[in-house]
């Protein structure tokens, strides 16, 4: 009977701390995106596709099963809230959790007044996360589900894109 | 003493297999009272044996009922535990992952927008934003590649070089 409710218990727990980098991320969009000069946009996997590279080496079909939705947060530069750059607080907020060993950066790109910075969790069941900031604005794009190699790889090869 | 001298006729009538159920019932009612009369109290254990036995079995079977009821009643909490487990981790999936039904969603300063196309337009924008960084950063990778083939073929030089310095 003990076992039973140990299994019972870490069967209830185990999906809630997998979940748990997924729901910090969430939690602070969701905080944001209802703000003054903040747009959101969120997009279930159906309207995304894959373009075919020779660098991504799973079908379209099995790529896009892994990811359950995307999210895109712009954030104007000039978006204020009580005297404070909305930009900077939300990316204040981001880095208190990027921050963590939960997270790790795979790459940034600079390119001129642009800069692109590519994170992932360090398990697959999470979320990758994109910041793009240049003068107008700073976007943070989360594409959430079974990030693996093959997802992570297609991200980098440039193949994830809007139907 | 009449007493007596009816029970030994019923026993007489016992043993010649002439009695009615309810006269056995009379002889066993008796034996189990208290028996002064030393012949008959030879045959007191036949029929207390009886009468030992059906209360031995009466009390199994309340055992057993007891029993039962006791299974019965882990079952039915067992029964409801997996319940409330089941129903505690739908809720948690419910409120960690609530539902966003729509596959597209569009907030511009806190009004819910429903434009479809301007909403895929600008999610277009973004990732293309993403896609020519990310080019970029291939063609840099491609580069360093390139630089690491001509050192590549520029080691056997270094090579030829190290042997004419040794010569010296």
């Amino acid at each position: 009977m003990k076992k039973l409710l140990i299994l019972m218990f870490v069967a209830v727990i185990m999906p809630l701390t997998a979940l748990g980098q997924t729901k910090q991320i969430n939690e602070i969009l969701d905080k944001y995106e209802k703000r003054k000069g903040v747009e959101s946009i969120i997009i279930s996997p159906s309207l995304l596709q894959i373009a075919s590279t020779t660098d991504v080496d799973a079908s379209t079909k099995d790529l896009l099963s892994k990811i359950t939705e995307m999210r895109i947060l712009n954030i104007k530069a000039g978006a204020v809230e009580n005297g404070i750059p909305i930009r900077l607080s939300l990316r204040k907020e981001l880095d208190g959790l990027i921050g963590t060993d939960m997270f790790k950066r795979i790459v940034m790109v600079k390119d001129g007044e642009e800069t692109l910075e590519m994170y992932t969790t360090s398990t697959a069941q999470g979320v990758l996360l994109f910041f793009t900031t240049n003068p107008s604005e700073f976007s943070v794009i989360s594409i959430f589900g079974n990030i693996d190699k093959t997802v992570v790889n297609a991200a980098m090869s440039g193949a994830i894109k809007v139907k | 003493m009449e007493k007596i001298d009816e029970v030994k006729a019923l026993l007489e009538r016992y043993f010649n297999a002439e009695t009615t159920l309810q006269e056995e019932q009379q002889l066993r009612d008796y034996f189990r009272g208290e028996v002064k009369d030393e012949e008959l109290l030879a045959y007191k254990p036949l029929f207390n044996c009886f009468s030992d036995e059906a209360d031995k079995l009466k009390d199994e079977e309340q055992v057993d009922t007891s029993m039962q009821s006791t299974t019965f009643k882990r079952s039915f909490h067992f029964r409801w535990i997996s319940v409330a487990a089941a129903a505690a981790l739908a809720l948690f999936t419910y409120l960690i992952m609530p539902e966003r039904g729509d596959s597209l969603k569009m907030i511009i300063d806190g009004v819910n927008v429903y434009n479809k196309e301007l909403a895929m337009s600008k999610a277009d924008g973004q990732l293309s934003s993403i896609n020519s960084m990310m080019g970029k950063f291939k063609n840099s990778t491609a580069q360093l590649e390139g630089m690491g083939k001509v050192g590549d073929a520029l080691s056997p030089l270094r090579s030829m070089s190290k042997a004419m310095t040794q010569n010296d």
